[in-house]
């Protein structure tokens, strides 16, 4: 069965592997060029442009590999193929599960690792910022792994009630950005905020600033904060509510399986 | 070996036809007592039949004496066929001759003594085909 | 012949959703017969060879096989990017019953190429590796759902012969479903007739034949006959007609006339009366 899912999936998984080796060898590059350039901040820049779009990779993921690990089963037929040799439909598809999920689970934590790495050098940026920034939250930590595997599960879940790849891979993108700007709002109240009054001269507090305090002439007198200490607090608690929607649609997945002559 | 051929479109059983190229080889002699007949995998891979039908083909064959079936070896000729001897068949012959040339004369043509002799064969051996 | 049937299925049923794709479906198919299955176009020939093999649970009923059972599929689905070798490892590594030297055998005795891949053999070739997978397990049971569709003449014969070779071999039960009668006549030995979803008829196929005859005669003498035999289907004009009947050879009127019908007949005169059946009582042993 392993044998069998890599050899199903090898194309996906050099893919991916070589897209994150090029992902990382730009991050690295950068991160060596930042140390000695003039503004650190033009070269942030310069690749942030770019990056902050990836918070959208899991969509690639659900897309290439979620969608046709049963979808294309199902559409060519070969899953009755494999269900009738002698191995039980729950322990082939509970090994194509595990072995993706875990390399998509890797590979989301490697893909974070680097990003982390990446903002590390950049000490005196004051926008690379993993917790303030709303695309660099969801690409480090504990939650880029989890952004990774729900994509993952969005689309094994459509491919496998759909039963066809093109359908499931529009259904997949529609979920995943609904999910992603529902939780990025959802995200500033993962913990009531501190109130911090400011006036001209005070320094913008770090953390991820969610609004203002205004006096009665509409005055900003103040922010509503929550703090940089919070961020693991945060990660986990994106983490936890993607890892139990990736569950329940894994739980789908499998009544889907059963189901299916 | 005797090599059968499948008359796909004669409507004669398949397992009769191999019974009836059986015993024709049996009776102009190209198959002789002690002869192995081709086994059930031989057949098959040959004319894409049903084993089955071989195998019940041979045990008809071995009801009616002709072969004897040696587990594991396999199925050999055991009596030949011929119903009666060479004078025999020369003065069936003969009569037969004479009858044709009186059905010539009486204006009988190849089609006619065709129908003719196939009717009355079917009638003289229809109680024997009827009991086999 | 003593043996325990390899299929058995008794009040077998399935439904999806309100609609039933089959219905009290009993059969019993004995070790080493080679079965077809015919019948329309959604008469639940999938359903019930799907139930076979466990790839669906019965709604009602149960039915229980003997020993291995292999699956062909229908459109014979193979992974088009594996290689031929790596099918065949595919059917290695998720069959501990599984006889490489002869799935290696039969593949080089066919000339198709190991490293092929599957998607690029034509549809006969495809049709043969698929074939190997099953056999290659080493199964008492073989099912096949339509094996010969979208094949060429030729490739039929040889799909056929393969099939026909390994039952030579090992004694393997086969059940397969076609619509093409003529690919049955000399293959199969064991009919079963399904139709609207239920069994109209199961049986050896020599015994159904020598079970039915087809009488002709005058039209006005014909329910008085009906009434002595066990009629499955009429046909004809106002003067004379045809009776397929469930009898043996029986004595008839001077403007009577029988013969005996062909399998292609005895399988459209069941389908045109959905109603007729000819089963094994249930009693009687049927192998």
């Amino acid at each position: 069965m392993y044998w069998m899912t890599y050899r199903q999936h090898r194309t996906q998984l050099l893919v991916s592997a070589a897209l994150l080796a090029v992902i990382g060898a730009v991050l690295l590059i950068n991160g060596l060029l930042a140390s000695g350039a003039a503004d650190p901040r033009e070269s942030f820049k310069a690749i942030y442009v770019y990056l902050s779009w990836l918070p959208v990779a899991p969509i690639a993921v659900g897309v290439f590999w979620g969608t046709p690990l049963l979808a294309a089963e199902f559409e060519r037929g070969t899953h009755r193929l494999a269900w009738t040799q002698s191995v039980s439909r729950a322990r082939w598809l509970a090994v194509k599960l595990g072995t993706l999920g875990l390399a998509v689970a890797v590979a989301g934590g490697v893909f974070g690792l680097m990003v982390q790495a990446w903002i590390d050098g950049y000490p005196t940026v004051r926008a690379a910022d993993r917790f303030g920034d709303i695309a660099l939250f969801s690409m480090t930590g504990v939650a880029a792994p989890a952004w990774w595997l729900f994509g993952f599960a969005v689309g094994t879940a459509a491919g496998a009630l759909l039963r066809r790849t093109l359908p499931a891979i529009a259904v997949t993108i529609v979920i995943f950005v609904l999910v992603m700007v529902g939780l990025f709002r959802l995200r500033e109240d993962y913990a009531e905020p501190v109130e911090v009054r400011i006036d001209h001269q005070s320094e913008v507090p770090h953390g991820m600033i969610v609004g203002t305090l205004l006096d009665a002439e509409d005055n900003t007198v103040g922010l509503r904060v929550q703090p940089a200490d919070r961020y693991w607090r945060f990660q986990w608690t994106e983490a936890g509510i993607l890892l139990a929607a990736a569950a329940l649609l894994t739980g789908a997945t499998a009544v889907a399986v059963r189901r299916r002559p | 070996m005797i090599a059968f051929h499948l008359d796909r479109g004669s409507g004669v059983a398949t397992y009769l036809q191999l019974v009836q190229q059986v015993k024709h080889a049996l009776r102009l002699g190209t198959l002789e007592p002690g002869d192995r007949l081709p086994t059930a995998k031989e057949v098959v891979a040959e004319l894409a039949i049903n084993p089955n039908t071989v195998l019940k083909a041979y045990r008809e064959l071995e009801r009616e004496g002709l072969v004897t079936a040696k587990p594991g070896v396999g199925t050999f000729v055991q009596r030949s066929l011929g119903g009666a001897s060479f004078a025999e068949h020369a003065r069936l012959r003969k009569a037969l001759n004479g009858w044709i040339a009186d059905a010539r004369a009486a204006g009988l043509d190849q089609g006619d003594v065709e129908a003719l002799v196939a009717s009355v064969v079917l009638d003289a051996f229809r109680h024997g085909e009827r009991t086999a | 012949m003593t043996d325990l049937p390899v299929l058995e299925a008794t009040g077998l049923g399935k439904r999806y959703r309100r609609k039933w794709a089959l219905r009290d479906c009993s059969l019993a198919l004995p070790k080493g017969r080679v079965a077809a299955l015919v019948g329309p176009n959604g008469a639940g020939k999938t359903t019930l060879l799907h139930l076979a093999v466990g790839l669906l649970s019965p709604s009602e009923g149960t039915v229980r096989s003997t020993g291995a059972t292999a699956f062909l599929a229908q459109d014979k689905p193979l992974y088009r990017g594996f290689t031929v070798a790596e099918t065949l490892k595919f059917g290695r590594l998720l069959n501990p019953t599984w006889d490489d030297a002869y799935a290696h055998d039969r593949v080089a005795a066919l000339g198709l190429p190991l490293d092929a891949k599957a998607g690029t053999l034509s549809g006969g070739q495809q049709a043969q590796v698929a074939l190997t997978l099953g056999l290659a397990k080493r199964p008492d049971l073989l099912v096949l759902d339509e094996p010969l569709a979208n094949l060429d003449p030729l490739a039929r014969h040889e799909v056929m012969r393969g099939l026909m070779e390994a039952v030579a071999e090992t004694g393997l039960t086969v059940l397969l479903s076609s619509h093409v009668m003529s690919d049955l006549r000399d293959t199969c030995d064991w009919l079963v007739v399904l139709n609207g979803g239920r069994v109209q008829v199961s049986g050896d196929i020599d015994e159904l034949i020598a079970g039915h005859r087809l009488l002709t005669g005058p039209a006005e003498d014909a329910d008085a006959l009906a009434r002595r035999v066990e009629v499955v289907d009429r046909s004809g004009s106002r003067r004379q007609v045809s009776l397929l009947a469930r009898t043996g050879p029986i004595p008839l009127g001077p403007q009577w006339t029988e013969r005996p019908v062909d399998l292609e007949e005895l399988v459209l005169a069941y389908l045109r009366r959905p109603d007729a059946a000819s089963l094994p009582r249930p009693t009687l042993a049927t192998a």
